[in-house]
């Protein structure tokens, strides 16, 4: 028993204020979906980024699931009510045509007083994490606002399956503007006024000896194009760059970095309405991870740009373009701030070997009216601008046959180059691995950088293609 | 959630089907469970199971509370005509563990404190609950008769004197007062999480949970772990003897279908599975209690009680 009084003494000292996350979904129950990211996985995401930013205030946190399991609705308050957990908060991200977008926060009808206070500190947290519609506190009878025995809430932070201005679900999946990070720290910061304690800072992971800052003065920072430094307060170490003439301006920031390791990125701006909401951001590792940030919004702090493995040494580094921007559209350069987190995994140090199963290429590129595309056959196409949004895609074709077959079967094969769209290419081998196709781009879509995904399964691959009309 | 409108609730139903005996219900979400009383009345809870309600037939239904978790987890006990139970007047006041008198309907309070959870009897008919640093022992007079360290939020008096808990990292744990020994419970996959444990009437079994849905059943003298088909919210039959639990089905938002199964134990081995009641469109079980002579009384999705003498034959071969 003495293991048992230990733990359970150690336990109740931490349980001063507790509460059970629920990550909604799971498993074989996918939730919603959009045509980049599940719900399961975002709510998973957002769970763990709120889990951080309430351990970091001292709360004690529990979660239903931590991995990608089904679990019923009963096993979930079951876990909650035998716990004996004090404050309940189920995360969902919601779906309805593709067109809406909001965000909105519930609370069971005939709730305490605690749940309604504890939903209506959490949503205004939640509309400035994403800054969409506020669709409001709203009440329902949801099972587990029901059958839980504490104050609980279920949010719903946005709409996954938006397409109609951009993919939200792509925003998920790159964690744009930190996507993620945000809604997380929105349930901590609602939960944290809730119960009266002192919230966690947002996106500010204090500096430490294994942190390593390149500062837009410093000898790892280089630019070419035309910046000019910034006067206003607010950026790191006093100043910045900027530049608000659309050209071919660029940043980068190139650590030293002491050891091969999995990094937190986070990368520091002075915001402002102004600046521009979709800053070409490469993070080059072992991966080439490329997002849009928002430089709109809060500022003069750091932001999270994810966790990115490195090798030791000057071979990766942070880049940053304006070609993206809107001419007159402001973008700063500042900071950026790498933490070491963990070592890299043993498969990151087997010989390097070309990939067997996901490879895409094209051709030319850049472009200025179609470029072929190569991908492994039986994956999903999609192409996406640099803001998510999906301007083109190709259904799965898992098993065309021959060329002359498929074309018989498919209205998607196309002779020549006819029309807009993306099509089987009609001179090109469809072997059993691979399949070859043609993107020749709508009329109305301008010059820039464009994305070509190949999903299979749950593996995907992104090229980076450039068109010039 | 008013009392005035707990009873509009009684007085609104009565509908008889084929199927069932006898049914009430009210609004949406009325009631979230029922359960058997010594005496054939019914144990009400509502929404969060929040309050405790008895309701006696016709159109009397006494309020015994209206604390917040008053309703999760009560303790009935058959020869002290009792039932207690732990409430909060509000979540982050103390809890009050309570004995209600079912004959002379008076209501004492014996204990106050912190995250003190719900309240069970020993085989001397003694309540235990702890408030997770210690377990305490309470005469249902008010009297303390013990007090150790340790506990869980929910805590089983077992056989021999022996208690059963799953602490908050999902691990069930067999603890022995009397050589202070200490076991976890190994179940077959190292990774399990275990939660939501009831104890038969005689102490001799255990039933919990299991995320993924399976129910594990724990001998307590052998100290062998069998997995039951899967299902949720199990409680034990004493005659034939038994777990009779619901296996629900849900669509991540909502109850989709629910069905009753009986699992019949013999020398700790399942001697066979039944299929006791399924849900149709319009009955979404959730809720289940059974006694003998009394039959089986479900609470459906919608608030609900509906009573059904006749499974008895069911449950027996």
């Amino acid at each position: 028993m003495k293991s048992l009084i230990i733990a359970l003494v150690l336990t109740s000292s931490l349980l001063a204020v507790n509460v059970i996350l629920d990550p909604g979904h799971g498993g074989s129950d996918a939730g919603a979906s959009g045509p980049s990211y599940l719900e399961k996985n975002a709510n998973l995401d957002v769970a763990f980024q709120a889990k951080s930013y309430l351990e970091a205030a001292s709360v004690t946190v529990g979660m239903t699931r931590s991995t990608d399991i089904t679990l019923s609705l009963a096993d979930r308050c079951a876990i909650a009510n035998s716990g004996g957990w004090e404050r309940f908060m189920s995360i969902h991200e919601n779906a309805y045509n593709t067109a809406v977008q909001g965000t909105e926060t519930f609370c069971y009808t005939s709730g305490s007083s605690n749940s309604f206070d504890l939903r209506n500190k959490v949503h205004p947290e939640l509309i400035w994490a994403h800054g969409y519609n506020d669709r409001g506190t709203k009440t329902a009878n949801y099972y587990v606002l029901v059958n839980t025995t504490m104050p609980a809430i279920l949010g719903e932070g946005t709409f996954i399956d938006y397409t109609a201005g951009w993919d939200e679900s792509w925003r998920y999946l790159t964690n744009w503007n930190d996507h993620k990070g945000r809604q997380g720290f929105a349930y901590a910061k609602g939960f944290c006024v809730h119960r009266g304690i002192t919230p966690p800072t947002y996106g500010s992971p204090p500096p430490t000896t294994d942190s390593i800052i390149v500062d837009n003065g410093d000898p790892e920072f280089t630019s070419g194009g035309s910046w000019t430094a910034g006067s206003y307060s607010g950026g790191w170490d006093g100043d910045y760059l900027f530049c608000n003439v659309t050209g071919s301006n660029w940043a980068r920031w190139s650590p030293n970095l002491p050891e091969d390791g999995e990094y937190d990125v986070y990368m520091w701006w002075l915001a402002g309405a102004n600046r521009c909401d979709s800053v070409f951001v490469r993070v080059f590792g072992l991966a080439n991870d490329s997002m849009a940030i928002s430089q709109k919004g809060t500022g003069s702090e750091w932001h999270y740009l994810g966790s990115h493995e490195f090798y030791s040494g000057t071979s990766g580094y942070v880049s940053l373009g304006d070609r993206t921007a809107v001419n007159g559209d402001v973008v700063i350069a500042d900071a950026v701030l790498w933490i070491y987190n963990a070592p890299l995994g043993a498969e990151d140090f087997a010989e390097p070997a070309k990939p067997a199963k996901m490879e895409i290429s094209a051709y030319p590129n850049p472009f200025n009216s179609a470029v072929s595309i190569t991908a492994p056959a039986g994956a999903e196409i999609e192409i996406f601008d640099v803001n998510g949004r999906r301007v083109a895609e190709l259904p799965r074709l898992a098993s065309l046959g021959t060329p002359s077959q498929a074309k018989g079967n498919s209205p998607l094969f196309k002779e020549g180059w006819p029309e807009a769209g993306v099509f089987l290419s009609e001179g090109a081998r469809l072997s059993p691995t691979a399949h070859s196709y043609v993107w020749r781009p709508e009329g109305n879509l301008g010059s820039g950088i464009y994305f070509v995904r190949a999903t299979m399964g749950v593996e995907s691959m992104t090229k980076r293609i450039v068109y010039l009309r | 959630m008013e009392v005035k409108m707990k009873r509009y609730a009684v007085l609104f139903v009565i509908l008889t089907f084929a199927a069932f005996a006898w049914e009430f219900g009210g609004p949406e979400g009325d009631w979230l469970s029922a359960t058997w009383l010594p005496r054939g009345e019914l144990l009400l809870t509502g929404p969060n199971y929040r309050g405790l309600f008895i309701y006696y037939g016709e159109d009397r239904l006494d309020t015994v509370t209206l604390d917040w978790k008053a309703g999760y987890r009560p303790a009935i006990h058959d020869w002290h005509v009792v039932l207690v139970f732990t409430g909060y007047e509000d979540f982050d006041s103390p809890g009050r563990v309570q004995v209600y008198d079912l004959l002379y309907l008076t209501l004492d309070e014996i204990y106050s404190g912190q995250k003190v959870g719900p309240p069970v009897f020993n085989e001397n008919g003694h309540v235990v609950f702890s408030d997770e640093n210690y377990v305490f022992v309470y005469s249902h007079r008010g009297y303390m008769v013990d007090v150790f360290l340790g506990g869980a939020n929910v805590i089983l008096p077992i056989a021999d004197g022996d208690y059963f808990f799953c602490d908050r990292a999902g691990i069930a744990y067999h603890y022995e007062p009397l050589t202070d020994k200490q076991e976890a419970i190994a179940l077959t996959d190292g990774g399990r999480f275990t939660f939501s444990p009831v104890a038969s009437r005689d102490g001799k079994y255990v039933a919990f949970e299991d995320i993924g849905g399976a129910v594990f059943l724990y001998d307590v003298f052998s100290r062998k772990v069998t997995e039951l088909p899967k299902g949720d919210r199990p409680i034990f039959i004493d005659e034939p003897f038994g777990v009779l639990q619901l296996q629900l089905e849900d669509d991540g938002e909502d109850i989709t279908s629910s069905k009753i199964i009986f699992v019949a134990i013999e020398d700790g081995e399942i001697a066979y599975v039944k299929d006791v009641l399924e849900s149709t469109w319009k009955y979404l079980i959730t809720h289940i209690d059974f006694r003998p002579g009394f039959g089986l009384l479900l609470t459906t999705r919608d608030g609900r009680i509906i009573h059904e003498r006749d499974y008895e034959e069911v449950l027996s071969k």
